[in-house]
Protein backbone atom coordinates (compact mmCIF):
# COMPACT_ATOMS: atom_id res chain seq x y z
CA UNK A 1 0.00 0.00 0.00
CA UNK A 2 1.71 3.34 -0.97
CA UNK A 3 2.36 5.91 1.95
CA UNK A 4 -0.04 8.57 2.70
CA UNK A 5 1.16 11.83 0.67
CA UNK A 6 1.89 14.93 2.25
CA UNK A 7 2.54 17.56 -0.07
CA UNK A 8 1.06 19.06 -3.06
CA UNK A 9 3.80 18.53 -6.05
CA UNK A 10 2.52 21.29 -7.90
CA UNK A 11 4.27 22.98 -5.53
CA UNK A 12 7.91 21.33 -6.51
CA UNK A 13 6.64 22.32 -9.78
CA UNK A 14 6.09 25.68 -8.80
CA UNK A 15 9.75 26.10 -7.70
CA UNK A 16 11.38 24.27 -10.83
CA UNK A 17 9.49 26.93 -12.85
CA UNK A 18 9.92 29.85 -10.84
CA UNK A 19 13.67 28.67 -10.82
CA UNK A 20 14.24 28.61 -13.93
CA UNK A 21 12.04 31.73 -15.30
CA UNK A 22 13.76 34.02 -12.78
CA UNK A 23 16.96 33.69 -13.88
CA UNK A 24 18.44 36.13 -16.24
CA UNK A 25 21.04 34.34 -17.82
CA UNK A 26 18.66 31.81 -19.00
CA UNK A 27 15.77 34.19 -20.28
CA UNK A 28 18.38 35.96 -22.30
CA UNK A 29 19.25 32.78 -24.24
CA UNK A 30 15.76 32.11 -23.92
CA UNK A 31 13.51 35.18 -24.16
CA UNK A 32 10.13 33.33 -24.87
CA UNK A 33 9.82 31.85 -21.86
CA UNK A 34 9.92 28.67 -19.61
CA UNK A 35 6.66 26.64 -20.72
CA UNK A 36 4.60 23.59 -19.62
CA UNK A 37 4.54 20.90 -22.02
CA UNK A 38 3.85 22.82 -25.11
CA UNK A 39 4.85 26.23 -26.66
CA UNK A 40 3.03 27.29 -29.31
CA UNK A 41 4.40 30.30 -31.09
CA UNK A 42 7.52 30.50 -29.45
CA UNK A 43 10.91 30.08 -31.25
CA UNK A 44 13.55 29.82 -28.16
CA UNK A 45 12.28 28.90 -24.84
CA UNK A 46 12.58 26.13 -22.29
CA UNK A 47 10.51 23.88 -21.91
CA UNK A 48 9.29 21.36 -19.02
CA UNK A 49 7.92 17.94 -18.57
CA UNK A 50 7.12 15.91 -15.68
CA UNK A 51 6.92 12.23 -16.56
CA UNK A 52 3.44 10.84 -14.44
CA UNK A 53 5.40 8.17 -12.56
CA UNK A 54 6.98 9.10 -9.20
CA UNK A 55 8.89 6.60 -7.08
CA UNK A 56 8.63 7.10 -2.62
CA UNK A 57 9.40 5.28 0.45
CA UNK A 58 7.01 5.30 3.28
CA UNK A 59 8.28 6.40 6.62
CA UNK A 60 7.85 4.59 9.91
CA UNK A 61 4.37 6.19 10.61
CA UNK A 62 2.22 5.14 7.50
CA UNK A 63 3.40 8.92 5.22
CA UNK A 64 5.70 9.81 2.75
CA UNK A 65 9.14 9.27 3.83
CA UNK A 66 10.63 10.62 0.59
CA UNK A 67 9.59 11.03 -3.11
CA UNK A 68 11.28 11.04 -6.31
CA UNK A 69 10.48 12.46 -9.35
CA UNK A 70 11.59 13.28 -12.90
CA UNK A 71 11.31 16.63 -14.80
CA UNK A 72 12.63 16.94 -18.28
CA UNK A 73 14.02 20.16 -18.62
CA UNK A 74 15.20 21.07 -22.03
CA UNK A 75 15.99 24.38 -24.53
CA UNK A 76 14.18 24.25 -27.59
CA UNK A 77 15.50 27.21 -30.30
CA UNK A 78 14.83 27.51 -33.64
CA UNK A 79 18.09 27.97 -34.92
CA UNK A 80 20.33 26.31 -37.58
CA UNK A 81 23.12 26.78 -34.76
CA UNK A 82 23.72 24.68 -31.83
CA UNK A 83 25.49 27.67 -29.95
CA UNK A 84 22.45 29.09 -28.04
CA UNK A 85 20.90 25.50 -27.03
CA UNK A 86 23.76 24.23 -25.66
CA UNK A 87 24.74 27.08 -23.72
CA UNK A 88 20.90 27.10 -22.66
CA UNK A 89 21.30 23.12 -21.69
CA UNK A 90 24.56 24.54 -19.65
CA UNK A 91 22.59 27.14 -17.76
CA UNK A 92 19.68 24.67 -17.08
CA UNK A 93 22.53 22.16 -15.55
CA UNK A 94 24.12 25.10 -13.25
CA UNK A 95 20.73 25.66 -11.73
CA UNK A 96 19.23 22.23 -11.41
CA UNK A 97 21.96 19.67 -10.88
CA UNK A 98 22.47 19.40 -7.08
CA UNK A 99 21.34 22.76 -6.71
CA UNK A 100 18.01 23.90 -4.79
CA UNK A 101 19.07 21.59 -1.71
CA UNK A 102 17.01 21.85 1.04
CA UNK A 103 14.88 24.35 -0.28
CA UNK A 104 11.37 24.39 0.89
CA UNK A 105 8.28 23.53 -2.01
CA UNK A 106 5.25 23.80 0.43
CA UNK A 107 5.03 20.37 2.43
CA UNK A 108 8.60 19.15 0.41
CA UNK A 109 12.31 19.55 0.92
CA UNK A 110 14.65 19.37 -2.08
CA UNK A 111 16.41 16.83 -0.42
CA UNK A 112 18.80 15.98 -4.00
CA UNK A 113 18.52 17.05 -7.80
CA UNK A 114 20.65 15.37 -10.29
CA UNK A 115 21.08 15.04 -13.51
CA UNK A 116 19.83 11.71 -15.15
CA UNK A 117 19.81 11.33 -18.69
CA UNK A 118 20.78 14.02 -21.32
CA UNK A 119 18.42 15.01 -24.04
CA UNK A 120 19.81 16.43 -27.57
CA UNK A 121 18.09 16.15 -30.93
CA UNK A 122 17.17 18.34 -33.45
CA UNK A 123 14.15 18.70 -35.80
CA UNK A 124 14.11 20.08 -39.69
CA UNK A 125 11.33 22.97 -39.73
CA UNK A 126 8.93 21.68 -42.76
CA UNK A 127 8.56 25.41 -43.84
CA UNK A 128 12.38 25.86 -44.28
CA UNK A 129 14.16 22.75 -44.43
CA UNK A 130 17.39 24.84 -43.95
CA UNK A 131 16.32 25.54 -40.31
CA UNK A 132 16.37 23.14 -37.27
CA UNK A 133 14.96 23.10 -34.04
CA UNK A 134 17.46 22.34 -31.15
CA UNK A 135 16.02 20.57 -28.40
CA UNK A 136 18.86 20.45 -25.84
CA UNK A 137 18.55 19.68 -22.17
CA UNK A 138 18.33 17.02 -19.74
CA UNK A 139 16.07 14.53 -17.48
CA UNK A 140 16.17 15.23 -13.98
CA UNK A 141 15.90 13.26 -10.96
CA UNK A 142 13.89 15.29 -8.06
CA UNK A 143 14.19 13.55 -4.69
CA UNK A 144 12.27 15.16 -2.06
CA UNK A 145 10.74 14.31 1.39
CA UNK A 146 8.45 16.00 4.00
CA UNK A 147 9.23 20.02 5.09
CA UNK A 148 8.00 18.48 8.99
CA UNK B 1 60.36 -26.28 9.70
CA UNK B 2 59.28 -26.10 6.01
CA UNK B 3 59.00 -21.96 5.28
CA UNK B 4 55.80 -22.42 3.64
CA UNK B 5 52.16 -20.98 3.92
CA UNK B 6 49.33 -22.38 1.81
CA UNK B 7 45.87 -20.48 1.31
CA UNK B 8 42.76 -22.27 0.14
CA UNK B 9 40.07 -22.14 -0.63
CA UNK B 10 40.55 -19.26 -3.54
CA UNK B 11 39.30 -21.68 -6.36
CA UNK B 12 35.87 -20.92 -4.76
CA UNK B 13 36.16 -17.42 -4.75
CA UNK B 14 37.08 -17.32 -8.11
CA UNK B 15 33.97 -19.05 -9.28
CA UNK B 16 31.57 -16.74 -7.44
CA UNK B 17 31.69 -14.19 -9.66
CA UNK B 18 30.45 -16.99 -12.58
CA UNK B 19 27.74 -18.29 -10.35
CA UNK B 20 26.47 -15.25 -9.40
CA UNK B 21 26.52 -14.06 -13.22
CA UNK B 22 25.03 -17.14 -14.06
CA UNK B 23 22.49 -16.88 -11.49
CA UNK B 24 21.51 -13.47 -12.31
CA UNK B 25 22.05 -13.48 -16.34
CA UNK B 26 18.35 -15.12 -16.84
CA UNK B 27 16.55 -12.40 -14.29
CA UNK B 28 18.27 -9.94 -15.98
CA UNK B 29 17.51 -11.08 -19.49
CA UNK B 30 13.71 -11.53 -18.66
CA UNK B 31 13.53 -8.14 -16.91
CA UNK B 32 15.07 -7.07 -20.38
CA UNK B 33 12.68 -8.79 -22.56
CA UNK B 34 9.45 -7.63 -20.51
CA UNK B 35 10.81 -4.03 -20.81
CA UNK B 36 11.11 -4.38 -24.35
CA UNK B 37 7.61 -5.73 -24.88
CA UNK B 38 6.14 -3.29 -22.50
CA UNK B 39 7.64 -0.09 -24.75
CA UNK B 40 6.58 -2.16 -27.96
CA UNK B 41 2.70 -2.12 -26.62
CA UNK B 42 2.72 1.12 -25.05
CA UNK B 43 3.80 2.54 -28.44
CA UNK B 44 1.31 3.86 -30.69
CA UNK B 45 0.83 1.60 -34.24
CA UNK B 46 0.82 4.53 -37.15
CA UNK B 47 3.23 3.44 -39.67
CA UNK B 48 4.90 1.11 -37.41
CA UNK B 49 7.95 2.63 -36.96
CA UNK B 50 8.10 3.04 -33.02
CA UNK B 51 6.94 -0.15 -32.26
CA UNK B 52 9.68 -2.06 -34.82
CA UNK B 53 12.46 0.01 -33.39
CA UNK B 54 12.04 -1.06 -30.14
CA UNK B 55 15.22 -3.48 -30.29
CA UNK B 56 16.78 -6.09 -27.63
CA UNK B 57 20.37 -6.61 -28.17
CA UNK B 58 22.43 -8.96 -25.96
CA UNK B 59 25.90 -7.96 -24.92
CA UNK B 60 28.73 -10.22 -24.48
CA UNK B 61 31.12 -9.62 -22.08
CA UNK B 62 34.65 -11.86 -20.92
CA UNK B 63 34.29 -10.41 -17.31
CA UNK B 64 33.30 -12.93 -15.31
CA UNK B 65 30.97 -10.62 -13.40
CA UNK B 66 29.46 -8.47 -16.03
CA UNK B 67 26.40 -8.89 -18.13
CA UNK B 68 24.14 -6.79 -20.22
CA UNK B 69 21.23 -6.89 -21.88
CA UNK B 70 19.97 -3.87 -23.71
CA UNK B 71 16.55 -2.27 -24.95
CA UNK B 72 16.94 0.14 -27.59
CA UNK B 73 14.45 2.43 -29.02
CA UNK B 74 15.70 3.05 -32.73
CA UNK B 75 13.02 4.88 -34.58
CA UNK B 76 13.91 8.49 -36.34
CA UNK B 77 11.53 9.96 -33.93
CA UNK B 78 11.88 7.97 -30.91
CA UNK B 79 13.00 11.03 -29.11
CA UNK B 80 10.79 13.84 -30.44
CA UNK B 81 7.96 11.43 -29.31
CA UNK B 82 9.59 11.24 -25.93
CA UNK B 83 10.57 14.39 -24.92
CA UNK B 84 8.21 16.41 -27.78
CA UNK B 85 8.11 17.44 -30.90
CA UNK B 86 8.16 21.54 -32.26
CA UNK B 87 7.62 20.95 -35.47
CA UNK B 88 4.25 18.65 -35.29
CA UNK B 89 3.34 20.60 -32.10
CA UNK B 90 3.48 17.39 -30.36
CA UNK B 91 3.51 17.32 -26.22
CA UNK B 92 5.85 14.42 -25.28
CA UNK B 93 4.94 11.27 -24.38
CA UNK B 94 7.33 9.77 -21.49
CA UNK B 95 7.05 5.88 -22.61
CA UNK B 96 10.41 4.25 -22.78
CA UNK B 97 12.21 5.97 -20.13
CA UNK B 98 9.76 5.07 -17.67
CA UNK B 99 9.30 1.56 -18.61
CA UNK B 100 12.52 0.81 -18.96
CA UNK B 101 13.86 2.55 -15.40
CA UNK B 102 11.18 1.21 -13.45
CA UNK B 103 12.65 -2.66 -15.35
CA UNK B 104 16.01 -1.36 -14.13
CA UNK B 105 15.12 -0.84 -10.78
CA UNK B 106 13.36 -4.33 -10.63
CA UNK B 107 16.22 -6.19 -11.80
CA UNK B 108 18.70 -4.69 -9.47
CA UNK B 109 16.38 -5.34 -6.99
CA UNK B 110 16.08 -8.88 -7.86
CA UNK B 111 20.29 -9.32 -8.58
CA UNK B 112 20.48 -7.68 -4.95
CA UNK B 113 18.11 -10.68 -4.12
CA UNK B 114 20.63 -13.34 -5.40
CA UNK B 115 23.58 -12.04 -4.24
CA UNK B 116 22.16 -11.60 -0.47
CA UNK B 117 20.85 -15.17 -0.46
CA UNK B 118 24.87 -16.18 -1.85
CA UNK B 119 25.44 -15.04 1.93
CA UNK B 120 26.88 -11.43 0.95
CA UNK B 121 25.64 -8.22 2.55
CA UNK B 122 24.62 -5.60 0.20
CA UNK B 123 24.41 -1.90 0.65
CA UNK B 124 24.51 1.39 -1.11
CA UNK B 125 22.45 3.54 -3.69
CA UNK B 126 21.13 0.97 -6.31
CA UNK B 127 20.48 3.70 -9.02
Amino acid sequence: MPPAVIGDLSDVDTLIFTTLSNDATLRGLCPDGVFWDIANGAIAFVLLTRPPDAEYAGALDGEEGWLRVQYAVKAVIKSSSVVASNNAAFRIHELLHYGLQDTTAGNYTIMHIERTIPIRYQEVDPSNTAMKWQHHGAQYSVMMCPSN
Amino acid sequence: MANKLTIGGLGEWLELPRELRAAADPVIKRYAEDARADVKAAYPRISGALQDGVVFVETPSNDPAITTYTVKSTAPHAAPYEWGSQVHGMRAHPTFLPITNRARHAATAAVIEIVRAAGFRVTGDTD
